[in-house]
């Protein structure tokens, strides 16, 4: 018999600002987080909009203790390390008073790390005594560049870019000594990672982990990168408009970045300390399309695949479920896609079941995506009351579900399905369920 | 600059601790130990050399400012000696090998 698990803390760092408070205020009215970007000068860019954390909304020194170790965060770990920390507080775990060797960390962030802003501009540093830069700057040899580019960045920038960071500073803070593990599997890294943590718990390896994920690709590797690859909206004129998933003109995604940590823990566990219990995962599957790279099987064999496993999982029927949180990015591919995949598994019942996006309101978090979604679930299951798919205004023939348009949606629900998928081909699928058993519900 | 005063590497060198170890300027003192007192680890003293480095435009030997013995700690526990005052010195010792006046 496997343990149950439950998800007694939760913390969020969003473009609406620190808090889960702010976050589902946003999500709840249907609120765009779009901004115009401004962190740096995107002037002339195909694509100037994105949900932004700004730096009045977000200061890492409220949130880290150890100050000295801010200069070696790259900003995605800033907002993880944040999020953990309003999580633990959430789930009041006090951390002297578990035993370590049972707290886990498995976090879901980006692929090769996240290239800040501030680390590019660390290269107009120079060091006046490297004999390099009185030498000619040696085109077309990229060794030799790298060479000289590197010998002007702060020596600490590798510790930036490591992908296992926000995982890794996680543990020393919280000192959590369990398994530790970092998932990177671009947008579906962090369900992912909360999924993996769910198992660990179910066999009994960690009590608690401190799972979910962080990301930050609104910087001009992420901004240009995804334009480059066609999958982001182009509507700069109408940008909080721009991420319409579902919709007829959808033309693709809107970028924003954060970070969303949940405390997962052992039902029996938290009942003994008398933590806070949001909701039950009750199921989970991950697989992978085995097809292309970016573009998804037509009948989206894969996405149907992992949520056929994970309500097998749960022990759940398709007509159980009450709401289902859709990746629904945007993009003309996924939100298709990802429609017949429900259709399929749901049968008739896919046209009673709403459906809806976060990100048309968040943007796409990226590895960060997944948790930031999952959250969005805890909090509808609490408040019983379903975000809406905002910018929804023409349905297409294509896409032809409920999906929630516009406005929140008061329902009694007690199970929700979550949906994430990735270029390279990844879904994952998560349960969660209304907390019913011994124990007080956390209002 | 072809010229420093003792104030101005003192303050200098100061600045550089404050800003690598996040330290309260008070907690700067000649005998701190930089390692024992302010907290810096084996990054901090990488952080501290590159900073170093670029106020005085002087180029520290690798691995010179470590945690292990065998750099500025001349064999002795660095964790025990490294201290403000010592990390003064090295700075002057290095501004007069390269040139540099120093005055009162």
């Amino acid at each position: 018999m496997n343990n149950r698990v439950v998800v007694s803390g939760m913390g969020i760092v969003s473009p609406y600002g620190v808090g889960i408070e702010k976050f589902w205020k946003g999500v709840s009215q249907g609120e765009s987080a779009a901004k115009l970007v401004t962190k740096f000068d995107v002037r002339d860019y195909p694509v100037r909009f994105a949900a932004e954390i700004t730096s009045d909304q977000f200061n890492p020194r409220e949130f880290i203790e150890n100050k000295k170790s801010i200069k070696i965060l790259s900003r995605a770990t800033q907002f993880g390390l944040g999020a953990a920390e309003m999580a633990m507080q959430s789930a009041g775990l006090d951390k002297d008073k578990q035993d370590p060797s049972r707290v886990g960390v498995t976090i879901g962030t980006g692929g090769v790390g996240p290239v800040d802003v501030d680390l590019f501009s660390e290269i107009k540093f120079s060091r006046p005594v490297d004999e390099s830069q009185k030498s000619e700057f040696p085109k077309d040899n990229i060794g030799q560049i790298f060479r000289i580019v590197m010998g002007q960045v702060h020596p600490l920038t590798p510790l930036k870019i490591l992908p296992n960071m926000a995982a890794a500073h996680i543990a020393i803070i919280h000192q959590a000594r369990g398994s530790n593990y970092t998932i990177a599997t671009a947008c579906t890294s962090s369900a992912q990672a909360i999924g993996e943590a769910f198992r660990q718990i179910q066999r009994g390896e960690n009590d608690v982990v401190i799972t979910g994920g962080t990301d930050s690709m609104v910087n001009p590797m992420g901004l240009l990168g995804f334009d480059m690859l066609g999958v982001l909206s182009r509507n700069n004129e109408n940008y909080r408009q721009a991420s319409r998933p579902f919709d007829r003109k959808r033309d693709g995604f809107m970028l924003g970045e954060g970070a969303a940590i949940l405390i997962l823990e052992d039902l029996q566990h938290c009942l003994r300390r008398g933590g806070p219990i949001y909701c039950e995962i009750v199921g989970y599957a991950a697989g992978s399309d085995a097809y292309r790279i970016t573009d998804e099987p037509p009948d989206g064999y894969g996405i149907a695949q992992v949520m056929t496993l994970a309500l097998k999982d749960a022990a759940i029927l398709p007509q159980q479920v009450d709401y289902i949180n859709a990746h629904g990015t945007s993009t003309p591919m996924n939100d298709k896609t990802e429609t017949w995949a429900i259709k399929r598994v749901f049968g008739e019942d896919a046209y009673k079941v709403p459906i809806s996006s976060t990100k048309s309101m968040i943007g796409h978090w990226a590895a960060a995506c997944g948790a930031a979604e999952l959250v969005t679930c805890i909090l509808a299951l609490n408040h019983q009351l379903l975000p809406p798919t905002i910018n929804y205004e023409e349905p297409d023939p294509e896409c032809d579900l409920d999906y929630v348009p516009n406005q929140a949606r008061a329902k009694n629900i007690s199970i929700c399905l979550s949906n994430s998928f990735g270029f390279g081909g990844q879904n994952a699928c998560l349960i969660l369920k209304k907390f019913e058993g011994e124990g007080e519900p956390h209002e | 600059m072809n010229e420093w005063t003792e104030s101005q590497i003192y303050e200098n060198v100061k600045s550089v601790l404050v800003a690598a170890l996040e330290a309260n300027p008070e907690a700067i003192q000649p005998q701190a130990l930089i390692i024992t007192d302010l907290g810096a680890e084996s990054i901090d003293l990488l952080d501290i050399t590159f900073r170093l480095e670029k106020i005085f435009h002087i180029k520290i030997p690798e691995q010179y400012l470590s945690t292990e013995s065998g750099g500025i700690g001349e064999g002795k526990n660095v964790a025990e000696i490294l201290n403000v005052q010592l990390l003064v010195d090295f700075v002057k010792q290095m501004l007069k090998e390269t040139g540099i006046r120093i005055s009162q």
